[in-house]
């Protein structure tokens, strides 16, 4: 590399940084190669594929219902939203109608997973940024969604609930009450974030006017999810072209001012409010019903077409475009998650800042390197 | 704009090099002659009515008789409408322009593809393997057909 000498004599040079893959804020095997110039970020490189599982290939070798665990893996900080987005799809393509229970069911569960998603992220994020005692309370809560998703389903990461037509199987006749004190309980919990967080004179020196992302420039680069609406977009799938029943529901959607680290914050913490509105609506409106899943054949196969459809995940927008040929397999499935348009933002938005900014940026943007790998 | 009126709008613009896949979904599907391929996608970006400013994904397809197929899913956020244009690539030789000049996003996409099919994207900026590692040489993974050196199939019954 290039060196020159200041004026005050001393040797100035650019040197390389490598950062991972196993790096504890990396959050997952990330590998960044920076090129610094004493402690600021010159060029960020992004190398990934360490996770990478191949499971486009396995999704054509595995019918349409074997394929659903495999979507579990893919995110699975988030299971829910990926268990979703694969049912939407194939139903979309071979127009199955959904009990009107389970799709509240799909709802309640989906946003329920929506919080603890976002609780990983604030706990982990507010650990990298040192503040260790937020990571604690994060898990404390977490804790109980995962417990309301044990009694649903049997499982507490991958939850295989969702399926194609419906949901596994209704909810126990306690997970009513449990949800709701969870809801009331959370409430409370997320003021107490704030308490800890948002207007801490350390948190805020280390988020404010770090890691701005300019919208022209998201929007090119493919991110989506709280990323865009910290730069003032109010873009939410949910509202844009609702699936599901999302339409039924009234909820805003939060959005920042300036795009950088801080806003990114306060989205997603303002997500956590309107996700216990929604859970609470739905709680409030869920249908009696015997049957939770619609009927399809032992052998099912969709028609043969192709069908593109996407939706709302905690990091952002998640979808898949499936090619059928009216066999029981999919010819071709390609999946498109939030994090693959997210992380592309890193390099652009990282260069000038500190190495030790570099963690609240990459922070802020919530990437799960499974999704990115696939 | 409706599926109707997106389609009209390629075809005023675009008449013979468009071929509409008739596919029974609320967007409207196409194809898209490879000649006119990185024409297309500048004028779909820019268009002020079509605005289709997010790549939702980019990917290839392998019909092994026939063709490769690159598929872009685009979306605009404040028309708020989808489309999936498709262009059909030669099955020995898929060689095709890049668009990462038109949405970057498109450059980790083509690099995906580039490696998964063996499609090539010309004057790509950035053409390094993505996902695989360094030394892979068992060719392109995502082809149908393709077996990699310990592969066992699946016992059909």
């Amino acid at each position: 590399m290039d060196s020159t000498v200041n004026q005050k004599g001393l040797r100035e040079e650019e040197f390389l940084i490598n950062m991972g893959p196993q790096h504890p804020s990396t959050h997952g095997v990330l590998r960044l190669v920076l090129k610094m110039e004493g402690e600021y970020i010159r060029e960020l490189t992004p190398h990934v594929g360490f996770l990478h599982r191949s499971i486009e290939k396995i999704a054509e070798n595995r019918t349409y219902n074997q394929f659903m665990p495999f979507t579990d893996r893919i995110d699975y900080c988030a299971s829910m939203p990926s268990n979703l987005a694969w049912a939407v799809a194939i139903e979309k393509l071979a127009g199955i109608e959904v009990p009107e229970r389970a799709e509240y069911l799909r709802v309640i569960m989906v946003e329920l997973n929506r919080i603890a998603s976002h609780l990983i992220w604030l706990g982990c994020m507010s650990l990298d940024l040192g503040a260790v005692t937020p990571f604690l309370y994060a898990f404390r809560e977490r804790e109980w969604i995962l417990d309301l998703f044990e009694m649903t389903c049997g499982q507490r990461l991958t939850y295989h609930y969702i399926r194609i037509g419906g949901v596994s199987r209704d909810i126990p006749p306690q997970f009513e009450k449990s949800c709701r004190e969870f809801l009331k309980d959370f409430r409370k919990k997320v003021d107490d974030y704030e308490a800890i967080l948002t207007e801490n004179p350390i948190f805020l020196s280390r988020t404010k006017g770090v890691g701005i992302l300019p919208l022209d420039l998201a929007k090119d680069l493919g991110a989506s999810g709280p990323t865009i609406r910290g730069s003032y977009c109010k873009w939410d799938i949910r509202k844009a072209e609702p699936y599901s029943i999302y339409d039924r529901f009234d909820f805003d959607i939060p959005s920042g001012k300036n795009g950088d680290v801080w806003d990114r914050y306060m989205v997603r913490i303002e997500e956590f409010r309107q996700s216990c509105r929604i859970i609470e609506q739905a709680l409030d409106g869920l249908p009696e019903g015997d049957t939770v899943r619609a009927k399809l054949p032992a052998v099912f196969r969709a028609p043969a077409g192709e069908v593109f459809s996407r939706i709302e995940a905690p990091r952002g927008e998640m979808g898949y475009y499936v090619v059928s040929t009216g066999d029981k397999k999919p010819y071709r499935v390609k999946i498109r998650t939030a994090s693959y348009g997210n992380l592309q933002v890193l390099g652009p938005i990282s260069i000038g800042f500190k190495i030790a900014d570099l963690v609240a940026i990459f922070g802020s943007i919530d990437v799960i390197l499974p999704e990115v790998d696939r | 704009m409706t599926k109707e009126e997106i389609i009209n709008r390629f075809k005023d613009k675009f008449g013979p090099d468009i071929e509409i896949s008739e596919i029974d979904q609320p967007e409207p599907y196409l194809y898209i002659s490879k000649q006119k391929f990185h024409e297309f996608c500048e004028l779909a970006k820019s268009d002020p009515q079509l605005d289709f400013d997010f790549l939702f994904q980019l990917g290839g397809v392998h019909y092994p008789d026939d063709r490769f197929e690159v598929v872009l899913c685009l979306a605009s956020h404040e028309k708020n409408h989808r489309a999936v244009v498709k262009v059909k690539l030669d099955k020995d030789n898929p060689e095709i322009e890049t668009v990462s000049d038109v949405w970057q996003a498109a450059n980790w996409f083509e690099r995906e593809a580039m490696e998964l099919f063996g499609i090539k994207f010309t004057d790509h900026p950035d053409p390094r393997p993505l996902l695989l590692y360094e030394d892979w040489d068992y060719g392109y993974p995502m082809r149908k057909g393709w077996t990699g050196p310990d592969f066992i199939p699946m016992p059909e019954k």
